[in-house]
């Protein structure tokens, strides 16, 4: 079973948010804020990663910046949740590949058609 | 007087010369008589001694007396010698003057050279003679000659001459006083006016010259006072000129400062340039904002005091560009001495007010935007903030919603708990409208405070109790500490609740378990002081300075934890503003925290007597 790992501080959003990725057949792990994450992806990366972006103590950017740096050859799609998604708040994601922007309001059916169809890229990617 | 004394003495002088010249003259003429004399008598004495048969002339018997005679009928001062000789020269007889010896001579042999005259020069004395000869003869044939000499006149004359010659230089001698006192009359005018300029250059005064001169010098003075006169004009017209530039130019110096304070009272740099793009002016401010002095920036190329690329750029340009081409544009940049200024330059063209066409330079402004570019980072943040905080409760209703809609929302203990969180983020976003509302409003200056006199007490009382309700679940302990009496106080009640209740909810909110929240009116002669004091995680010195910020909340996760916007604190400090008092926190608390609201009695008793 695939694994989604989600990333915000808020417990009502983790919540819903499980539920819904839960019920589409994946397996959810998940984390308060950013240095909570990546203690897990010390353990195992998942097959996926919901990040919200602004968290006490380490944000979805700090977050991802620190997976670049940490883990180079990471092949989990991200999804940052976000409330702006103007250029100049995505411009530090220039060089990152595999990176996708959700603004919020974020609907979970959406999310999960999205984490389904990434997942299903990558898999396809993968056996050519 | 000096100098006349000179001219006496020249003239003394002068005279005496004249006078020796004089002498001499007469010395001279007298003395070329003199010999005129001799030579007349020797030659006619020789001649006659010629014709006289030689026998006869011979010594011996009566002849001796014709000698004699003719001997004492000349000149006796000078009388040399008289001698007979014969053919071979040798004497016959001789007549001489006391002390004299004839001296030999030869005689002449060629009949021309018989009659003449010779000087001779005695051998005895060393004195000279002329000597005057002639032939004898005796029957035509020649016997011998006959030799007269006479003594050259000497100088021994002058003595007998000097009653002759004092007569002669007595006139002289008279006329060269007369010729003083009249040169002394003459040059008197002179002297005087001599003396009246050195007077009048010594005071430095201009004036005519008051002398009685005639003749040429009373024309020279009529000339010269006619000059003065001229020059006089002259030099007042200077001096009206030199008093009307000095006039004008105060004016310019008086201009020229007035300009200058009025830019350096400008609250901006200014720079002004010539025409030729050099520095002509900076004022102090300019000079603070490159750390150099104004005189550095007007005497020094700009890259000596300003190492920033853009400016020299911009300078360069005016110094390159000609006349006709100016640039208004405006360059944003950071100083490197001053990095966390934005400065931004503006340049205006500078036309002469006699010729609207002509550039006569360039006024540069650097305007300090630092209060802006603050400003649009904190409006760029608080845009930032609020969307995010109004997002955040709108996402998850958004995914709540669609939730209750799908397979979850089948499910009644999803439902209970989709209702909660629903009613929770609406109260929040309630929270949020509502503060952002009041604060904008105040911030506007809409929101008047609405004043009326107001029992302290209730009012406190009311919002201690609300946030003892809402608080029901924690364990924390509530102390309400209000005097019983009370002056009211001159506020706005609804504003004033809001103020309490916040700082309450504060100290609910970040409290320890088991803490407690205190709440202590006091009433001093000038002061109604409120203080909230809680026993939570307290405030560390670092943040003290930004917790009134607008959505400003510690990164302490403790903090973080809690749901929150940052507008709280920010909205009672503006509360309390609005009325006149002051919020603060008391820094010296080691745990916990305690906020204390100030309001002023004197703002009240004065709002009272109006």
């Amino acid at each position: 079973m695939k694994q989604v790992l989600i990333v915000d501080d808020h417990a009502a959003v983790i919540r819903v948010l499980r539920l819904g990725i839960e019920q589409a057949g994946y397996a959810v792990e998940t984390a308060a804020n950013g240095s909570e994450c990546l203690l897990k992806l010390c353990n195992r990366h998942p097959d996926f990663l919901v990040t919200d972006i602004d968290m006490p103590q380490m944000t979805g950017k700090e977050l991802c910046l620190a997976i670049e740096r940490q883990f180079p050859d990471r092949n989990f799609p991200i999804v940052v949740l976000t409330s702006r998604t103007e250029f100049e708040h995505r411009d530090w994601t220039a060089n990152f590949d595999n990176l996708t922007f959700m603004e919020k309001p974020v609907s979970v059916r959406r999310l999960v058609a999205h984490i389904e169809q990434s997942l299903a890229k990558q898999t396809g990617n993968g056996q050519a | 007087m000096l100098k006349s004394d000179r001219i006496g003495l020249v003239i003394v002088i002068a005279s005496l010369i004249a006078i020796a010249a004089i002498v001499f003259l007469v010395f001279r003429y007298q003395n070329d008589d003199r010999i005129a004399d001799i030579r007349s008598e020797g030659l006619s004495l020789t001649r006659v001694l010629s014709g006289i048969p030689y026998r006869q002339l011979i010594p011996g018997g009566a002849q001796q007396g014709v000698m004699q005679v003719l001997r004492h009928s000349t000149r006796n001062d000078d009388f040399a010698y008289l001698s007979i000789v014969g053919r071979d020269a040798r004497p016959v007889t001789e007549i001489a003057a006391n002390g004299v010896l004839v001296p030999a001579a030869a005689v002449p042999n060629e009949p021309t050279a018989w009659l003449g005259e010779s000087r001779l020069t005695l051998p005895t004395d060393g004195r000279e003679v002329v000597q005057f000869h002639a032939p004898l003869f005796e029957e035509g044939s020649l016997q011998g000659f006959v030799r007269l000499a006479y003594f050259v006149p000497a100088s021994g004359i002058l003595l007998a001459q000097l009653p002759f010659l004092a007569m002669v230089s007595l006139p002289v001698f008279l006329l060269v006083p007369l010729f003083y006192l009249l040169l002394r009359r003459e040059i008197r005018p002179i002297a005087e006016a001599n003396q009246e300029i050195s007077n009048l250059m010594e005071g430095e005064s201009f004036r005519r010259l008051e002398i009685a001169a005639t003749g040429e010098l009373g024309d020279f003075m009529r000339r010269f006072n006619g000059y003065i006169e001229q020059a006089g004009a002259r030099m007042k017209a200077l001096e009206q000129d030199q008093q009307r530039l000095i006039t004008s130019s105060k004016l310019l110096t008086y201009k020229k400062n007035r300009v200058e304070t009025v830019l350096e009272t400008l609250p901006e740099a200014v720079m002004i340039l010539d025409e030729t793009g050099a520095v002509s002016f900076a004022n102090r401010k300019l000079a603070a904002l490159f750390d150099v002095s104004p005189e550095v920036i007007l005497s020094q190329p700009p890259p000596q005091w300003c190492d920033n690329p853009d400016i020299l750029q911009l300078l360069a340009r005016y110094q390159t560009a000609g006349k006709t081409r100016h640039y208004t544009d405006t360059i944003r940049f950071n100083l490197a001495n001053v990095a966390d200024k934005a400065i931004a330059t503006k340049s205006y063209p500078l036309f002469s007010p006699r010729s609207p066409t002509d550039s006569i330079g360039t006024l540069i402004i650097f305007r300090d935007e630092t209060q802006e570019a603050l400003a649009r980072q904190a409006r760029a943040d608080f845009v930032a903030h609020l969307s995010h905080e109004l997002k955040s409760p709108l996402n998850v209703l958004a995914m709540y919603s669609e939730s209750l809609l799908g397979e979850p929302g089948k499910s009644d203990d999803f439902r209970v708990e989709a209702a909660n969180v629903i009613a929770e983020e609406v109260d929040r976003l309630n929270t949020l409208v509502t503060g952002l509302l009041n604060m904008t409003q105040i911030e506007n200056g809409s929101l008047a405070a609405d004043r009326s006199l107001v029992k302290l007490r209730d009012v406190a009382a009311a919002a201690f109790e609300e946030a003892q309700h809402s608080a029901m679940d924690k364990d924390c302990r509530f102390v309400l500490d209000v005097p019983k009496e009370m002056n009211p106080v001159f506020v706005d009640k609804g504003l004033i609740r809001i103020a309490i209740t916040n700082l309450l909810s504060n100290a609910v909110k970040y409290n320890l378990p088991g803490g407690e929240v205190r709440l202590v009116i006091e009433e001093t002669e000038d002061a109604v002081q409120i203080r909230v004091i809680d026993s939570g995680i307290g405030i560390s010195e670092a943040e003290e300075a930004r917790i009134f910020d607008k959505f400003y909340r510690s990164a302490d996760p403790r903090v973080q934890n809690i749901s929150g916007h940052g507008l709280g604190l920010a909205l009672t400090k503006q509360i309390v503003e609005l009325h006149h008092g002051t919020l603060s926190l008391d820094h010296d608390r080691k745990q916990g925290a305690e906020f204390i609201i100030n309001l002023w009695k004197e703002a009240t008793a004065v709002r009272q007597a109006i």
